[in-house]
This record gives C-alpha cells, structure tokens and sequence, in this order.
C-alpha cells in the first residue's frame, strides 16, 4: 500500500476534473474511494469545487424572452393549485404568511404599548383572522453571557412559524437551529444561513409546545437563546 | 415586506412552500443569471429558455436538497442549469459554442453587470479577471469544462493535443485561478 501521501499526491492530480464534473468514470471511481477516508482530500475537493461553481456562475447575465416567469409559474401549477404537502414533516415558511407576520407583528407591538386603542387592537385581530391564525408573540434572543442579540416572532397558526431579526453583529453567517420543547426534547431543524439578517421557518411543533429557541452560529459560536413565554388562551 | 428584501435563501424556502408570490420572486431574482448560463451553453434561445424553466422546475422540486453548508443558492441553482443545458447538448449532438467566443464574452463583462449587488460584482470581476488573464490555451481548456462539459480526451481531440497536456492545463488553470484567489484575499 501507498503511503498516505504518495496516495494523496496520485488522487490529488484527478480532483481538479472532478471539481469541474469532467472526471472519467474509472479515475472518478478511484478519487470517491480515496475521498471516503481522506479529510484532507476531500477540503481541497471542497475548495476546488467552489471555484468551479464560481466559474459557472461567470457566463453573462441575460434576461430571457418575455413572459418567462409567468411560463414558469404556469409550468408549476401555482396560480390555482394547492401548496405540496410538507416534506419530511416539515414546512417551511410561507412567503404569504411572513408578509402578514410582518404586519401583524407590528400590531402586536403597537398593541402592548397602546393596550386601549381599539383600532390597533381590530388590526391585530384581523390579521389573525386573515390568516386563520391563533395569536402571535416576540422574545429577545440573549448571548449566553446576557447580551441582547435580537428578537424572535413566533406565530400560532396552520402552519406554525418563527421568524427570528438579529443584531448586525450577527446578522451573517451559518446558523444551526434548535427547538426546545416544553417537556425538555430538544428538535434540530435544518441549518440556514443568515444573510441580511433576518430568516423565518414553519415548525411542526406548535408554538405552545416550544419553551425555547437556541441557535448556535457555525462552526464556533456563539449561542442565542430566547425563552418563549406561556401564552394564556 | 417585500420579496426583494429576503435573503436567498428565505425566498427558497418561500419557493418550496409553492407560495405563487415567493415563486414569482425567486425566478424574477434568478431567471438572468439561469438563462445567461443556459443560451451561453447551448446558444439557441428556444432550447435556452426551455431548459432554463426546466431548472427552475427541479430547484422546485428538489429544493429540500439544498443544503447551505454546501454553499450559495446561486451555485446550487447554476449547477442545475449546467447539468440540464449539458444534457440537453449532449442530447441534440449540438455543436457548443466556440469557447474562445465565450472567453471573449466574458471579458467584455468586465465593465458590465450594472444590476448586481456590490458584492456580487466585486467577486465575480475579480475571477474573471484572474480567468481572462491565464495562458491562452488554460483558459480555453477551462472553458470547454466548465460550458460545455468537455473531458480532457474530448477537448485534445478537438485541439489534436495529447490528454495529458490537456489535464495538466486544466490543473494548472484551475490551481492558478485558486492561488491568485489566496493571495488576493490575504492580501485585502
């Protein structure tokens, strides 16, 4: 057998064609096998493949004939067809429902401050109604040593959904999401990565259920957590 | 809140719920650079646009598959779009466009993209920079991969230039754009 690096020298020559995806099925084949084992070759395929994609994303920007979204769209039976059931038993924020989160966030929190404005208070409501929800709530996202990071919107409704603002010092990055429930099980949702620092997510589990939300920037921290107030009903 | 003030990602996962509105903001958000790829490729706007709807139908489809560990949506997307535009000339035997065409497209580009974001246009002029500024017959060899999938037997037989000259062209076009790449940021 090779030493490791001799056999790392061999299959490092291949990684440059199969970041590019023009790799012959043989050398392919002997390049996935090395790669299963070797970390080191497998980040400098990591690195080379991001170029790659780099270069592809060179080619000219052009706008296509007119008309194409609506084909699209057509091609994808959205106008008049039902949204897909969840995948996974998740699903993910409606766009729908963050525009009137937006909203209704908003009216919540004038709400609080403006307990006897019935007009707020009708707003709120409405937008409840419209999107056959049950309420809405926010609660500050801490650093483990205290320091306010930012603000997490939960939403009780079908589906269920957080919606989480963060302070510019966190606002970028590859975030790790972590539901904790009220019995003490703790959910993992799929990672997301925070760029203009705002990010939303349908949960499957009701917002009653949730005692608190962590998420964890990758891969060294820090850690946020906002614990979820009991809402009365 | 408008669409256009969601992060990529965001409006994917709009996109995936099939909400019309979140639909209609990622394709509006993407279609340019999709379909800029896809008639780069196969230079048929029929074809072009037809495998550009087909890519937005798989990142539909598929879009639980997007894993942002592995990087941007962008990236994600255009590699849909390069799959199907080289399947599709694959399919039709469609002779590609002529790489040094491409290349020359590429540079003109420098000056242009006015509807990028900052950071977008910063990155990319650089790489196309790096790319314009490699050997000749490096960057034709990266071409000819990375437009129109050519393996380095197809493309030294095109060029009647022995294999391995060929792959050693594409490595050391590729290594070069990565260290220029390094030395650049570690230099910023």
């Amino acid at each position: 057998m090779d030493p490791p690096s001799t056999h790392c020298a061999g299959i490092r020559a291949l990684l440059p064609e199969l970041a590019l995806g023009i790799a012959d099925g043989e050398e392919r084949a002997r390049a996935l096998e090395h790669l299963g084992g070797c970390a080191e070759c497998r980040r400098e395929l990591d690195e080379l493949s991001a170029i790659a994609d780099e270069l592809v994303a060179l080619a000219p920007e052009r706008e296509p004939p007119a008309g194409f979204e609506g084909r699209v769209i057509g091609r994808l039976g959205l106008r008049s067809a039902p949204a897909r059931p969840a995948r996974r038993g998740l699903r993910r924020l409606s766009f729908a429902a963050a525009v009137l989160g937006a909203a209704a966030v908003t009216a919540v929190a004038m709400t609080a401050s403006y307990s006897s404005d019935r007009h707020l208070a009708s707003q709120y409501r409405a937008a409840l109604e419209g999107a056959h929800g049950q309420y809405f709530q926010s609660a500050r996202l801490h650093t483990v040593d205290g320091s306010p990071a930012g603000t997490v919107f939960g939403y009780q409704g079908s589906p269920s959904w957080l919606f989480y603002t963060l302070s510019s010092r966190h606002g970028s990055g590859l975030y790790r999401e972590q539901i904790v429930t009220r019995s003490g099980r703790a959910v993992s949702l799929p990672p997301f990565r925070l760029v203009a620092g705002s990010w939303g997510i349908a949960t499957p589990i009701p917002l009653r259920d949730i005692a608190s939300v962590r998420l964890t920037r990758q891969p060294h921290g820090p850690t946020l957590e906002a614990p979820l107030p009991i809402v009365e009903r | 809140m408008h669409v256009w003030a969601l992060s990529d990602e965001a409006l994917l996962a709009g996109f995936a719920t099939s909400d019309p509105d979140a639909a209609a903001g990622f394709v509006r958000r993407f279609q340019s650079r999709v379909y800029g790829l896809t008639i780069t490729i196969l230079g048929d706007a029929k074809a072009a646009e037809d495998v550009a709807q087909e890519t937005f139908v798989r990142a539909w489809r598929h879009a639980s598959t997007y894993d942002a560990r592995r990087g941007p949506v962008s990236g994600w997307l255009l590699t849909i779009a390069r799959n199907l535009a080289l399947d599709r000339a694959r399919l039709k035997g469609a002779q590609p466009v002529d790489p040094d065409f491409v290349a020359s497209r590429l540079e003109q580009e420098r000056s242009g993209d006015g509807l990028d974001e900052a950071t977008r246009i910063g990155d990319r002029h650089r790489l196309r920079g790096l790319l314009v500024g490699l050997p000749p017959q490096q960057r034709r060899a990266l071409v000819l991969a990375v437009y129109f999938g050519r393996t380095a037997k197809e493309i030294g037989e095109m060029d009647g230039t022995p294999v391995g000259t060929v792959k050693t062209r594409i490595r050391d076009g590729l290594l070069k754009l990565r260290h220029r790449l390094e030395v650049e940021d570690g230099s910023a």
